[in-house]
């Protein structure tokens, strides 16, 4: 006990022991602003909790009710998670006399297309946003990446592309299970071969004009720390906006000024040189578009 | 679109296989899955806050799921993910923001703490906590990560000679602390 590497051994294994020990996982996750992606487990609990409440038969309030109809749905997370239920319909024994239970089960795969972009489009840009429309409901996944999909059934995804020919599956997947999916290929061409002087005569920069579009993001702002004990005081801002929109942050102690980058997302550091000690002050930040935010920072010193 | 832009995800395709399957980089659920209790436990002995270890741990992998587009492609995603945890435990203000969260959560009884250590071990700790930050961070990562010096020197973001010095007295300042012998 008197070697200093037999008690860092044993002091390590005893914080190895303490943090085993404790329930860490999704629950404080997704008690945290924002990893969306974790709800992806809980889903999954949640869902065959649901089921099992949904494909139970009621308790029947009245002997006159002559038949209860339930309709399962259930949620699917490929490729791990999956809750399935099979394409039949099923008539069960019924559960009191004279009460019958029919469980209807949907068994039509859902529409998806792709929108952008087309099949065989070419870029040179390695991020590419893919849209599509799918049946309201239901869930787009890219390999094992889900796609964001709006209550009106527009879904997009920004993938990384490889060099050469990107051959993309999309899968849509319903409530019920059902799965459809679509295809596209799209060209990342290497920069190498961008460089070169046109050969033909199509011309680049016309077809960069017209396939460039600039996409409505919503804006959002985030502190990250709300205080600071560095000399001088900062903090990041960062969020989502319309890329090229301005972003300026505003305080009695410093000021800030970015643009959203192309890719939607912004964040700027903010000095503030001549924060009181201990006392908060606002951080304004606002949009030529009209957004505003506001958020607390205080500088509390060594 | 917020969510499609903040999600963005990385994804390779495989150019040559007829099924797009996803290769080479990781999701971040799996490395979250993977690494967050080694992270709460290196920021609980750099921090010495039962409660606030598992913040520290979550705010480091808030940032680094905020930068997975340019994480994921670092050669060594954990050795960033752990230069955050290590940098923000050793942070006089990053402690007293846990401290602070800690008292509000302890205050609204939703969490358990990470189980108290055996007197001699915390005492351990208490002492490695009292050495310059390089220090601690270095005999952190040596005994709880069982790291070697050019791992270490990769979470330090140092060379490996830096990282050597900085083991080396922290092992020579911790033995002395505890009156322990050096056998290195």
């Amino acid at each position: 006990m008197n070697d200093l590497d037999t008690r860092g051994r044993q002091a390590a294994a005893a914080i190895r022991q303490a943090v085993r020990e404790t329930p860490v996982g999704v629950t404080r996750v997704k008690r945290s602003r924002a990893l969306p992606a974790f709800a992806g487990g809980a889903l999954a609990a949640i869902a065959s909790m649901a089921v099992a409440a949904v494909i139970t038969p009621p308790e029947p309030t009245s002997v006159d009710q002559p038949v209860t109809t339930v309709i399962v749905t259930t949620t699917t997370l490929p490729p791990a998670s999956t809750t399935t239920v099979s394409p039949t319909t099923v008539t069960s024994a019924p559960a009191v006399a004279g009460v019958e239970t029919t469980v209807a089960v949907d068994t039509e795969p859902p529409m998806i297309e792709i929108i952008s972009p087309d099949d065989g489009f070419e870029t040179t840009e390695e991020r590419i946003e893919f849209r599509g429309i799918t049946e309201p409901g239901a869930r787009v996944f890219a390999g094992p990446y889900e796609a964001d999909v709006t209550a009106g059934g527009e879904w997009s995804i920004v993938l990384i592309l490889s060099e050469g020919e990107n051959p993309a599956r999309f899968v849509a997947v319903d409530k019920a299970g059902n799965e459809s999916e679509a295809w596209v290929t799209v060209v990342l061409e290497s920069p190498e071969e961008t460089a070169k002087p046109p050969e033909t005569t199509v011309p680049t920069e016309p077809d960069k004009t017209t396939t460039t579009t600039v996409v409505e993001v919503e804006f959002s702002a985030h502190a990250s720390f709300g205080i600071c004990s560095e000399t001088p005081p900062y903090d990041v801002y960062y969020g989502t906006g319309t890329p090229g929109m301005v972003v300026e942050a505003g305080s009695e102690y410093g000021s800030g000024r970015t643009e959203v980058r192309s890719d939607g997302t912004w964040e700027m550091k903010v000095v503030f040189a001549e924060a009181p000690l201990g006392k908060a002050f606002t951080v304004n930040i606002g949009t030529s578009k009209g957004h505003s935010k506001s958020f607390s920072f205080e500088y509390v010193g060594e | 679109m917020f969510d499609s832009v903040r999600n963005t995800r990385r994804m390779r395709m495989n150019a040559a296989a007829e099924d797009p399957v996803v290769v080479g980089l990781e999701s971040f659920e799996a490395f979250y899955a993977r690494e967050f209790r080694p992270m709460v436990g290196l920021a609980f002995a750099l921090s010495g806050s039962r409660l606030g270890a598992e913040d520290i741990a979550q705010e480091a992998m808030m940032v680094a799921h905020k930068k997975w587009d340019e994480v994921a492609l670092m050669e060594r995603p954990d050795a960033w993910v752990r230069r955050v945890v290590s940098n923000m435990a050793v942070s006089a203000y990053r402690r007293r923001l846990s401290e602070a969260r800690a008292i509000a959560r302890l205050a609204g009884r939703r969490s358990e703490p990470i189980p108290a250590l055996e007197a001699p071990d915390a005492e351990f700790w208490k002492a490695v906590r009292a050495l310059p930050g390089k220090q601690a961070q270095a005999i952190a990562l040596h005994y709880i990560e069982d790291m070697p010096v050019a791992e270490i020197a990769e979470v330090l973001d140092c060379s490996p000679s830096t990282a050597k010095v900085h083991l080396f007295r922290g092992r020579k300042n911790l033995a002395a602390a505890l009156g322990l012998e050096d056998r290195s």
